[in-house]
């Protein structure tokens, strides 16, 4: 990237977070809100309610809204890499043909998983009361 | 001309000496010694099909048996012991093997790189996965063959219901996911940053893309197998209590573990055979729709695979909320399976290719895939999964996914790169007759499963009654059987032919994009003597004019034109863009590799045969080995010193940091160990969240003051090979010695008094499930601690015989060793965190 403007470059983190970001933040989700199922359920937790919901599930709905608040922002940065890739100075630089197609990728992926986190957490809304 | 074909065509004064550098021993004893990647993966081929044809012969016995109702072809005890070897070995010993072989040949042909990135590993990988395989079918000489299916489900494999044959198939089993892992990360290696230059990751071919993935998941997975089988054969040999429901162990344990492995393995199967389908439709259709989009798809399978482990236990009684995170899982994964399959058939669509035997095998995938897929998704669904589940549905469901999903492109694979392998082409006729025979008599067998499993009929059982309906559905599936069996003799005997009759094969038959087809058929040891450069997805189709000619690294393809001569060397590229960022050295052959595999072979004999004496004897044949191995010959290194490389590319030759392959490949070691830590602090709370009391059995809480100074010592030992690699960068020999000595007298004096304390701890790991884990982890952080150790030593062993380019030499060294102390200082603090401070509820 050694000939490209300063201000029309990405950097590493962004594109690396853009590309794995939403699949952390799913990985995070799924192993969480197993763990405090599982754990939560068999243990005490289960027995504790507020407003009417377990802190069970008061927990989940914490840790959906954690991630994919997580995994949106990976997607919002994976956005703004690939619009930034995209823009009328630099979409014909070939040295950037790598970025953009990882920011595109990026945004691919994040963007699903944060799909993914929200559709598997709908299950919670039906057990509120129980586990 | 292409600009690889060009290269190779141009004439260099070097070119013997180099390619003699790249030669391989012959012979018998020379090849025992090989790094070949092509050699060492056609014997991974030849042997994984070997296993493949035996557990076919075990599944034909099993439908002779199941042909009638009541029969007694088969009694039930064989019949156990065949569909457990029968699925162990298809699953084990084939199916993952198998790919690992067509990708140790491929991937360096397709990427542009001179060989894998370790050859010796790659070796090592073989010889391991051969003798675990013979290992598992050892038990039949002894009577002692494993009946309790390819899962192994406890309390049924534990030491009160397993005969002995359950040693062969975990110790078999261990020896197979070391040799996975080792491949694995190899790979995943390799990929990342042995490619030819300006191979960025948007212009890698799919089948690297799939192989990415799939390496990654083999070093996650296979490495929570391999702590659970640990875990199990601890319970036989030791008497250990992990999987003891009466002295506080869990016998749901084990199908955590197991799934946790054996859910991504259906994707580990997978997901190279799309890389395969991928290229061969790209050939046929002559492009290819949608490859971000695949991309994606790949990754995404890759992570959500290892969300899927609970659909396996639905019926376990887990807590049903748990149970939907993962029915989401499942069901989503649909999606990135779909993606795959729509950009095929988008790439193929009004395209006319030619229906020769590779596509036709890539079509029948996609209809048998499909298929498998949709049933996938059913029983994805909770309710849906608890009536079908262990009913043969479920058998019919997972034929349709591996078979269809991984059997079906590996051959379609073969037909399609056999020219390249051996220079000859496949006869057509017969590679039609095999496809139809496979095709057909795959769908009679597996078909007719679904509605005998619809109908009641359980897996595992070795009859069922004339009155359950199902006998003709079973004759049905017998023949199909058969005539599925005459699918694979066809393409055995094709193989054969083309091997010793095939017409001559032109360099690229099917018109591939990729690199693999610009090189000879079979291409020589010395592959890429000039290194391609790449400027396009499809170097082969878009690359028509040699592009080096105006390429950024023309000057670095130029300077390594059939060179260095003495030693061997590929460029190692940045893991985004693919520009070069530094030479490697390979390694030469060496006879290492199968003498550590050796040492391990006699551990898994000791373990068995309960001849304890061979384990450290094993243990020291493998760690002098492992010495061996990594100790760098002093004239390449004076090679290495002495090149104009450095200055003719202004490319480094000793590295560290990402920048260097050792370091890369101590990632994954310490991810491997890593990962090892994070199964058995699962292990750990799981077994605690099931107990009534922790610790169990009224046994005290454990003193924290003595054991908090001693895992301090690693954290000091870490700080020590910290200080030793500033040291080190500032030019103080001496100080980074003295930085090195200190932490290996920590480490030392840990271990000393971690034993002691161990002996005096007043239980023990049989007492109870507690005392059983708490060892475990213990004597993890020992093995941690001891690799440091031995890291370390070797370190400062080299350092005392260099001579005035230590600071040249051993740089990445020290740097390892360091980076090596912090990780084992976090697993010493994360594991007494478990053990001391989390009984007090801390």
């Amino acid at each position: 990237m050694t000939n490209v403007a300063r201000d029309q470059q990405v950097g590493r983190t962004a594109l690396w977070f853009g590309l794995l970001g939403g699949a952390m933040a799913w990985t995070l989700h799924l192993m969480l809100a197993y763990i405090v199922a599982e754990f939560g359920c068999v243990g005490r937790l289960a027995n504790y309610d507020y407003l009417g919901i377990t802190l069970v599930a008061w927990l989940e709905l914490a840790l959906t809204v954690a991630t994919t608040l997580g995994a949106g922002t990976a997607t919002a940065v994976a956005y703004r890499s690939h619009r930034r890739l995209r823009s009328p100075e630099v979409v014909e630089n070939v040295e950037l043909a790598a970025e953009r197609s990882t920011a595109w990728a990026g945004l691919l992926t994040s963007g699903t998983f944060t799909f993914v986190i929200v559709f598997e957490s709908i299950p919670i809304l039906y057990y509120l009361r129980t586990c | 001309m292409s600009a690889v074909r060009r290269a190779k065509a141009s004439g260099h004064p070097g070119r013997d000496a180099f390619s003699e550098t790249w030669n391989e021993p012959t012979g018998f004893p020379g090849g025992m010694a090989t790094v070949d990647n092509f050699q060492i993966g056609v014997r991974f081929l030849v042997t994984s099909f070997s296993f493949f044809l035996v557990a076919g012969a075990f599944a034909l016995l099993m439908r002779v048996q199941l042909a009638r109702a009541d029969n007694d072809f088969l009694g039930p005890d064989v019949y156990n012991r065949l569909f457990t070897m029968h699925g162990t070995v298809m699953m084990y010993l084939f199916a993952v093997p198998f790919q690992e072989g067509m990708a140790a040949v491929l991937l360096p042909w397709m990427l542009g790189g001179r060989d894998l990135a370790f050859p010796r590993l790659t070796a090592f990988s073989y010889w391991v996965f051969l003798f675990s395989g013979l290992i598992f079918f050892s038990g039949f000489l002894f009577d002692a063959v494993a009946d309790v299916g390819w899962f192994a489900y406890t309390p049924l494999s534990a030491p009160a219901f397993a005969a002995n044959g359950i040693d062969f198939w975990v110790v078999g089993l261990g020896a197979a996911e070391v040799a996975g892992i080792a491949a694995g990360s190899e790979l995943a290696v390799s990929i990342l940053r042995l490619r030819a230059p300006g191979m960025a990751l948007h212009r890698m071919p799919l089948y690297a893309w799939a192989w990415l993935a799939t390496a990654v998941m083999i070093v996650f997975a296979f490495t929570t197998l391999l702590i659970a089988t640990l875990l199990l054969e601890l319970d036989h040999d030791l008497g250990t209590r992990f999987f003891d429901d009466q002295r506080g162990g869990n016998h749901l344990l084990w199908q955590h573990l197991f799934w946790f492995f054996g859910h991504p393995e259906v994707y580990i199967i997978f997901l190279p055979a799309t890389g395969v389908v991928s290229m061969i439709v790209g050939a046929f259709a002559g492009r290819i729709v949608g490859y971000t989009w695949i991309v994606v798809a790949i990754l995404l399978t890759g992570f959500l695979s290892f969300g899927l482990w609970v659909h396996h236990m639905y019926t376990t009684g887990l807590p049903e909320l748990s149970l939907y995170f993962f029915a989401g899982a499942s069901l989503m994964i649909a999606i990135a399976s779909g993606v795959q399959i729509f950009a095929w058939i988008a790439s193929l669509w009004r395209r006319r290719p030619v229906l020769a035997a590779p596509l036709l095998f890539v079509l029948g995938f996609v209809f048998i895939f499909v298929l498998g897929g949709l049933t996938g998704v059913m029983v994805a669904v909770v309710p849906f999964d608890l009536q079908v589940h262990d009913t043969y549905f479920l058998v019919a469901h997972f034929h349709y996914v591996l078979i269809g999903g991984a059997v079906f492109p590996m051959m379609g694979g073969v037909y399609y790169w056999l020219p390249k392998f051996c220079g000859r082409m496949p006869n057509e006729r017969l590679g039609k007759w095999s496809f139809w025979l496979t095709f057909l008599g795959f769908n009679a067998t597996f078909f007719p499963m679904h509605v005998m499993g619809l109908l009641g009929m359980p897996r595992r059982v070795y009859t069922y009654p004339a009155s359950l309906g199902i006998e003709g559905y079973n004759l049905f599936a017998t023949v199909g059987a058969f005539v599925l069996a005459a699918g694979f003799a066809a393409f055995v005997i094709n193989v054969l032919y083309a091997l010793r009759y095939g017409a001559e094969a032109s360099q690229n038959p099917w018109g591939g994009d990729s690199l693999e087809w610009a090189l000879p058929s079979p291409p020589n040891f010395a592959l890429y003597p000039r290194l391609p450069t790449i400027s396009s997805r499809h170097p082969l189709w878009q690359q028509e004019t040699d592009s080096s000619l105006d390429h950024p690294w023309q000057h670095v393809v130029e300077a390594l034109d059939h060179r260095p001569e003495e030693w061997r060397a590929t460029l190692l590229v940045d893991m985004i863009s693919g520009e070069p960022q530094a030479i490697a050295r390979l390694a030469q052959p060496s006879y290492m590799p199968l003498v550590a595999s050796v040492g391990i072979v006699l551990v898994t004999v000791g373990t068995i045969a309960k001849l304890f004496l061979l384990i450290p004897v094993g243990v020291l044949i493998s760690v002098a080995a492992l010495f061996k191995w990594h100790w760098p010959s002093r004239t390449e290194l004076e090679l290495m010193r002495t090149s104009s490389l450095p200055k003719e590319t202004g490319l480094p030759i000793f590295t560290t940091g990402s920048n260097s392959l050792g370091w890369m490949g101590m990632l994954f070691v310490v991810a491997v160990l890593g990962w090892s830590v994070g199964t058995l602090l699962y292990s750990y709370f799981y077994l605690r969240l099931y107990s009534d009391e922790w610790p169990q059995g009224g046994l005290p809480l454990p003193d924290r003051l003595l054991p908090a100074a001693m895992f301090a010592a690693i954290g000091l030992a870490a700080a020590a090979f910290g200080w030793a690699w500033s040291s080190f960068r500032a030019a103080h020999k001496l100080r980074s010695m003295v930085g090195l000595a200190a932490g290996i007298a920590l480490l030392a004096s840990f271990l000393v008094v971690h034993v002691v304390q161990l002996s005096r701890e007043e239980f023990t790991p049989q007492t109870n499930a507690y005392g059983s884990i708490f060892f475990v982890l213990s004597w993890t952080v020992d093995l941690v601690v001891l690799i440091g150790l031995g890291m370390a030593a070797m370190t400062m062993a080299r350092a005392w015989l260099e001579g005035k380019h230590w600071q040249l030499f051993l740089a990445l060294s020290v740097q390892m060793t360091a980076h090596y102390g912090y990780f084992a200082a976090g697993v010493a603090a994360v594991v007494y965190g478990t053990l001391y401070l989390s009984p007090y509820g801390i």
